[in-house]
C-alpha cells in the first residue's frame, strides 16, 4: 500500500517512520528543503521529496497517482484541506485524512467532507472517559462520524441486567457487537443475559447513540 | 448588500472603500489590526481581527446574512478555504476568490469556485503594454462576467 505523508514536521516525521516498517511504501512532501533533507537523513524506506504539497506537479512528483492514502499534516489548516481536496476530487485517492490544528476547524473540515485528525479533541476525549464511570463512551467514529463504536459499561442499576439479549428493545440502527466480562470476551445471541460489571460494545448511528445509552443504562 | 471581505491589504483596503462609499454594508477581516490603517479614517464599515477561515469569526462578521464575500488575503489556499466555507456551509451567493497561482485557479475554478488569478490578468495586461498591441485582452470572472478591453490603434486614417 502506497501511502503519501504531506508535512515533514514532528508528526510527518514520526508516521512516516512508524509507517515504513510495516507493509507500507512510504512517500513524504515537505516544502522547506532544509526540513526535507534532514527527513531525508533520519528516515530509513521512505521516498522524501522537496515540494509543495498544494501544487499538483509535485503531488504527482511524489506518486499521488498511485497512493491508497494520503494524510496531510502540516501546521498549517488551510493547507491540509486544499492537499486533502486535491488528492480527493483531482487525483482520486480513496482514503484522505487531515491532521487539524486548531480544534476550531474541525467541523468545517467535516462538513466539507474531509476526515480530521486533532490531538485536541482526542485528548479532550481520552480525559473525558477517564472520568466518566458507569456510562457510554464512543470509542470510534467511523463514517465521517455518522457511525459508531461505543462501550457501555454496566451497573447494578442498569434496565437490561439478567434479561436476554433478545428481549432488549435495542434502537433499530444498533447491534451489540460483543460483551467484556473480566478477561472474558463473550459474543452475544439471543439467550445471552447481560451481569453488572460486564462492557458492552455496540455499534449504532449517531442520531441513536442516546437512544442506545438510554435502553443499556437507563434514563438519567 | 451586506458584503464580507477577507484580507485588508492594498487590494481588500481599496475594496472596502469603495463598496463601503457607494452605500454598502461592508465588513472586512484581517489577521492583523495595523492593517485596518489602509482603510483610511472615513471608512465606515466594520473591521475584525482575526483569521478569515475560522467561522467563528465568520459568523461574527455576519455571514449567515451576507450576500457577497471576497477572499483577498495573500494566501491562495487561506483564500479557498475561506471562499469553500462561505460558499458550501454558508451558501452565500456571491462569492469570489483572488488565487496567485493559476494552476490552482483553474482547478478549483472546477471545483464550482469563482476565482480570480491576478497573476495571469497583470502578465496578459504587461504582455498587451509591451507589444502595444491593438487586439484585445480579456479574462473571465466566473462563468457569466468577464472583462474585455479594447486598444484603439494609433492609426490617423481610422475614424
Amino acid at each position: 500500500m502506497y501511502v503519501l505523508i504531506v508535512g515533514g514536521g514532528k508528526v510527518g516525521n514520526s508516521l512516516a517512520g512508524a509507517l515504513s516498517h510495516g507493509k507500507f511504501e512510504v512517500a513524504l512532501l515537505e516544502k522547506n528543503e532544509t526540513f526535507a533533507r534532514r527527513s531525508a537523513e533520519e528516515l530509513d524506506n521512505v521516498l522524501v521529496i522537496a515540494g509543495d504539497g498544494c501544487d499538483p506537479a509535485r503531488l504527482e512528483d511524489a506518486g499521488i497517482n498511485r497512493a491508497q492514502v494520503v494524510t496531510a499534516v502540516t501546521g498549517d489548516d488551510e493547507d491540509n484541506l486544499i492537499i486533502c481536496q486535491l488528492a480527493r476530487d483531482t487525483f482520486g485517492v480513496p482514503r484522505v485524512i487531515a491532521r487539524v490544528n486548531n480544534p476550531r476547524n474541525e467541523i468545517t473540515f467535516q462538513k466539507l467532507g474531509i476526515d480530521t485528525v486533532s490531538s485536541t479533541t482526542i485528548i479532550t476525549k481520552l480525559i473525558e472517559e477517564e472520568t466518566t464511570v458507569s456510562d457510554m463512551f464512543s470509542l470510534l467514529a467511523l463514517k465521517r462520524g455518522k457511525l459508531s463504536i461505543v462501550e457501555a459499561s454496566l451497573d447494578t442499576k442498569s434496565p437490561v441486567i439478567e434479561k436476554p439479549i433478545k428481549d432488549l428493545k435495542l434502537p433499530a440502527d444498533s447491534i451489540l457487537a460483543s460483551i467484556v466480562r473480566g478477561n472474558q470476551i463473550i459474543f452475544p445471541k439471543g439467550d445471552t443475559r447481560l451481569q453488572p460489571g460486564d462492557s458492552v460494545i455496540a455499534l449504532v448511528t449517531i442520531e441513536q447513540e442516546k437512544a442506545l445509552r438510554e435502553t443499556l443504562l437507563g434514563k438519567e | 448588500m451586506h458584503i464580507i471581505i477577507v484580507g485588508c491589504g492594498r487590494v481588500g483596503a481599496q475594496l472596502a472603500q469603495a463598496l463601503s462609499s457607494d452605500g454598502h454594508n461592508v465588513v472586512i477581516i484581517d489577521k492583523k489590526t495595523e492593517s485596518f490603517k489602509r482603510l483610511g479614517s472615513d471608512f465606515n464599515g466594520i473591521t475584525i481581527t482575526g483569521v478569515g477561515f475560522d467561522s467563528e469569526i465568520l459568523k461574527r462578521a455576519g455571514i449567515e446574512r451576507a450576500n457577497a464575500l471576497a477572499a483577498v488575503t495573500n494566501g491562495d489556499n487561506s483564500n479557498i478555504m475561506v471562499s469553500e466555507i462561505a460558499k458550501k456551509i454558508y451558501n452565500v451567493p456571491q462569492v469570489i476568490t483572488r488565487i496567485y497561482d493559476p494552476l490552482r485557479a483553474d482547478i478549483y475554478k472546477k471545483f464550482g469556485l469563482n476565482t480570480i488569478s491576478t497573476t495571469s490578468i497583470v502578465a496578459e495586461i504587461f504582455k498587451s503594454a509591451i507589444l502595444k498591441k491593438s487586439s484585445k485582452f480579456e479574462f473571465a470572472i466566473g462563468d457569466d462576467v468577464g472583462l474585455v478591453e479594447y486598444r484603439a490603434k494609433e492609426d490617423k486614417g481610422a475614424a
